[in-house]
């Protein structure tokens, strides 16, 4: 408590005397050497003045020598002074000297003349250059006292003349020479080796800053509790701020929450386990000029414990370097391979399905082939073997149907596909397609309606357009096992919109994101349901874009799905080629189990 | 009374091609484009053999095989798969997935008949 409550007056009092520190004086160590100095001699002197009322209470006016000496204790004050005045130690300290000496001078007159022991604080006297600092002090603190020495020589041979040479009288100022030229001989060597320190620490200091200047990596020092002692000033480039914001808490409040828990741990465990550590973490940077959201910059720290122990409390040394960029890479990185992987899977599934829908028709044509040309297996019946050349020409023109579907979607793909814009009737076009897809509706058991307001003329490819009906119409009635399946054709200002809605199983709503996809629709799972490329929905969307129109679909699983195309009346945004979907299937992603896939609408 | 073979295959074509082949050699035929309604006719008339195709509508041909070796009464049919899945690692899976016999789409008549007549005359 004592304790506590001196420190803190003795705190207010340097602050106060602080003021009175000469202005030209700017190095830290100085000032407090001249606050101390002027501490020291003001409450010295200070008191000695105290003291004279009493001594006049007590004793009386006092004589020569007791005055003398008053004004010797005094004396301080004017060395403090004269400090505050020049703002050098030398003459400061010179005052103080001649203060002390004085004081010597005149107890040791009153105390026994030669033999008296206040002249033994005459030897020390270079001594105070030790604390007040500089050789030049040490060097006029000798000259004083060896000047009293003189004084008390001379003094005391006017008042003994008649004393032996070999008495006191000569052997003691000999002695008291000799002491005081030891005593400064050692104070300068004391002095000089202090100096030399400290040259080598400021210029160890210096060579440490230029190291931290010229990294780019944030150095911090922490103490025991995580906290920063010390920070370089790399923090501007990494935060945006001095280092001195990150003094304390600061570091710790930049740190991600989430990545605070890591953060402390690591400190933790650089500290004892005694050995480097590094960790990632996230660092929240201030927005420049406070508004905005905080970015994020993720940084690797190096904690290493810290072997010194050291005044500040310095505990741990942590290098930050930024690795934000190394981590944008590294993810970059990890995508490009993910979606490369995926684009493989893709390519696999693909072939797989494409293989597939290629044996299948095969497997006829080859089949009935074989049977017609074999001596056993040939039917006698004549119907019979033409009905067999009807299959094998069916399956062959469906087998061209898939390759040429194929080559489509390569050729959408590549860029390649070319379309001739010119005016016809989109409605003639629509009936004509219905009437095409009607036997097969009919043998499905689906009603085919028509909702076609005619005529409508507008300027497409109608090659592509029968392609993109055909298609639709192809898909409503595959996945429509009853019910109906509904053409509309209508007018939407500068568009006309092309539906074709089914009541069939419809589509999830997880899936209908990837539909229109390339190969997404292309499983190759053994638990497909539906025969196809899986491509058909595909073409449309290309074509259509082709086009400069959109392909919209609204379905839910098991009411059944309504597709809309959009098609500019007027052949405006028609493009020669359609841009390429393969960012699209890149985008696809997660692997596919072969044997384990949901039933998918494929076309 | 002659053997009788179970063909599970939803392409009309493929299917006419497999029966008219067997029937062409005295065989008789049970045929179903659905996996659940094979098990049935298996169930209700014990086939000498089974031609399975793998991708069928709502349940796979590999499922539908998975059924009937485990069912104690069933599990002794032979069950040859008929399938266009011949990308590699295909035949092994089927074959793993319980399918005796393997054959690919598309056939060649010689080896069909051949693999069918393996199984029903061992049978």
């Amino acid at each position: 408590m004592c304790r506590v409550a001196a420190a803190q007056i003795l705190s207010i009092l340097r602050a106060r005397i602080g003021v009175l520190v000469h202005p030209a004086v700017e190095d830290e160590d100085l000032r407090r050497r001249h606050v101390d100095f002027m501490l020291a001699h003001l409450g010295a002197g200070l008191a000695a003045l105290a003291l004279v009322p009493i001594y006049l209470v007590g004793w009386g006016a006092p004589g020569g020598l007791t005055a003398l000496a008053l004004c010797c204790l005094a004396l301080p004050v004017v060395a403090a002074a004269v400090l505050s005045r020049t703002g050098r130690l030398l003459p400061a300290c010179a005052v103080s000297s001649l203060a002390i000496a004085g004081l010597i001078l005149t107890v040791s007159r009153g105390t026994g003349g030669i033999g008296s022991p206040a002249l033994l604080f005459l030897p020390l006297m270079p001594l105070t250059a030790l604390v007040w600092g500089e050789r030049g002090t040490a060097l006029v603190a000798a000259a004083i006292a060896l000047s009293a020495v003189v004084g008390v020589f001379v003094i005391e041979s006017l008042a003994n003349p008649a004393a032996d040479l070999l008495s006191p009288m000569v052997a003691w100022p000999l002695s008291a020479a000799a002491a005081i030229a030891c005593a400064t001989a050692l104070v300068l060597l004391a002095q000089r080796r202090d100096r030399e320190r400290q040259r080598h620490e400021t210029a160890r200091h210096l060579r440490d800053r230029a190291v931290l200047g010229a990294l780019n990596d944030l150095v911090t020092w922490h103490d025991a509790a995580g906290q920063v002692v010390f920070a370089s000033d790399a923090a501007r480039a990494l935060l945006g701020e001095g280092p001195e914001s990150l003094v304390g808490r600061g570091f710790f409040e930049r740190v991600h929450v989430a990545d605070r828990p890591a953060f402390l741990k690591a400190l933790a465990d650089a500290r004892h386990l005694g050995r480097p550590v590094e960790v990632r973490y996230r660092l929240m940077v201030p927005p420049p000029e406070g508004r905005g959201a905080p970015t994020v910059r993720w940084v690797e720290m190096r904690i290493a414990q810290a072997d010194c122990d050291a005044p500040d409390g310095c505990a741990v040394i942590a290098v930050t370097r930024d690795v934000s960029e190394q981590c944008r890479r590294e993810s970059e990185l990890e995508e490009a391979r993910h979606a490369a992987v995926s684009a493989n899977e893709a390519k696999d599934r693909f072939l797989a399905v494409v293989s597939h829908e290629l044996r299948t028709p095969l497997n006829a044509i080859i089949g009935f082939s074989d049977m017609l040309a074999s001596d056993s297996l040939c039917p006698t019946d004549e119907a019979r073997r033409r009905e067999y050349a009807s299959i094998i020409a069916g399956s062959g023109r469906h087998l061209l149907d898939v390759v040429n579907t194929l080559l489509d979607v390569s050729r959408i793909e590549s860029g390649n596909f070319t379309i001739a814009p010119e005016p016809f009737d989109l409605a003639a076009l629509m009936r004509d397609c219905c009437d095409l897809m009607e036997v097969k509706a009919r043998a499905a058991g689906v009603q085919l309606r028509r909702e076609i307001v005619e005529p409508c003329v507008i300027v497409a490819d109608p090659r592509a357009c029968r392609q993109i009906l055909l298609n639709l119409l192809g898909n409503a009635l595959k996945f429509t096992p009853r019910g109906e399946v509904t053409v509309r054709l209508k007018s939407a200002g500068a568009q006309v919109a092309l539906v074709v809605s089914d009541t069939g199983i419809g589509i999830a709503e997880s899936d209908l994101a990837q539909l229109g996809k390339p190969f997404f629709q292309a499983h190759s799972s053994y638990d497909r349901p539906y025969e196809g490329t899986g491509l058909g929905f595909c073409v449309v969307q290309g074509l259509a874009a082709l086009h400069g129109g959109t392909v919209e679909v609204a379905s839910r699983s098991g009411e059944g799905t309504t597709v809309t195309v959009l098609l500019p009346r007027d052949g405006a945004g028609a493009r020669p080629a359609a841009t390429s979907v393969v960012q699209s299937i890149a985008r696809a992603r997660g692997p596919v189990s072969p044997f384990k896939e949901e039933m998918k609408k494929s076309a | 009374m002659p053997k009788t073979v179970l063909i599970v295959e939803d392409n009309d074509l493929n299917m006419k091609l497999f029966s008219d082949l067997l029937e062409a050699h005295g065989y008789a035929t049970l045929k179903t484009a659905s996996g659940v309604e094979a098990m049935e006719i298996a169930r209700a008339h014990r086939p000498d053999l089974i031609l399975m195709d793998i991708q069928l509508p709502e349940v796979s041909g590999l499922e539908v095989t998975k059924w009937l070796k485990q069912d104690e009464e069933l599990k002794t049919i032979p069950v040859i798969a008929v399938t266009a899945f011949a990308m590699k690692g295909d035949e092994e899976r089927i074959r793993e997935g319980g399918c005796e016999a393997y054959l690919s789409k598309p056939i060649s008549v010689a080896k069909f008949l051949e693999t069918v007549r393996n199984y029903l005359d061992a049978a």
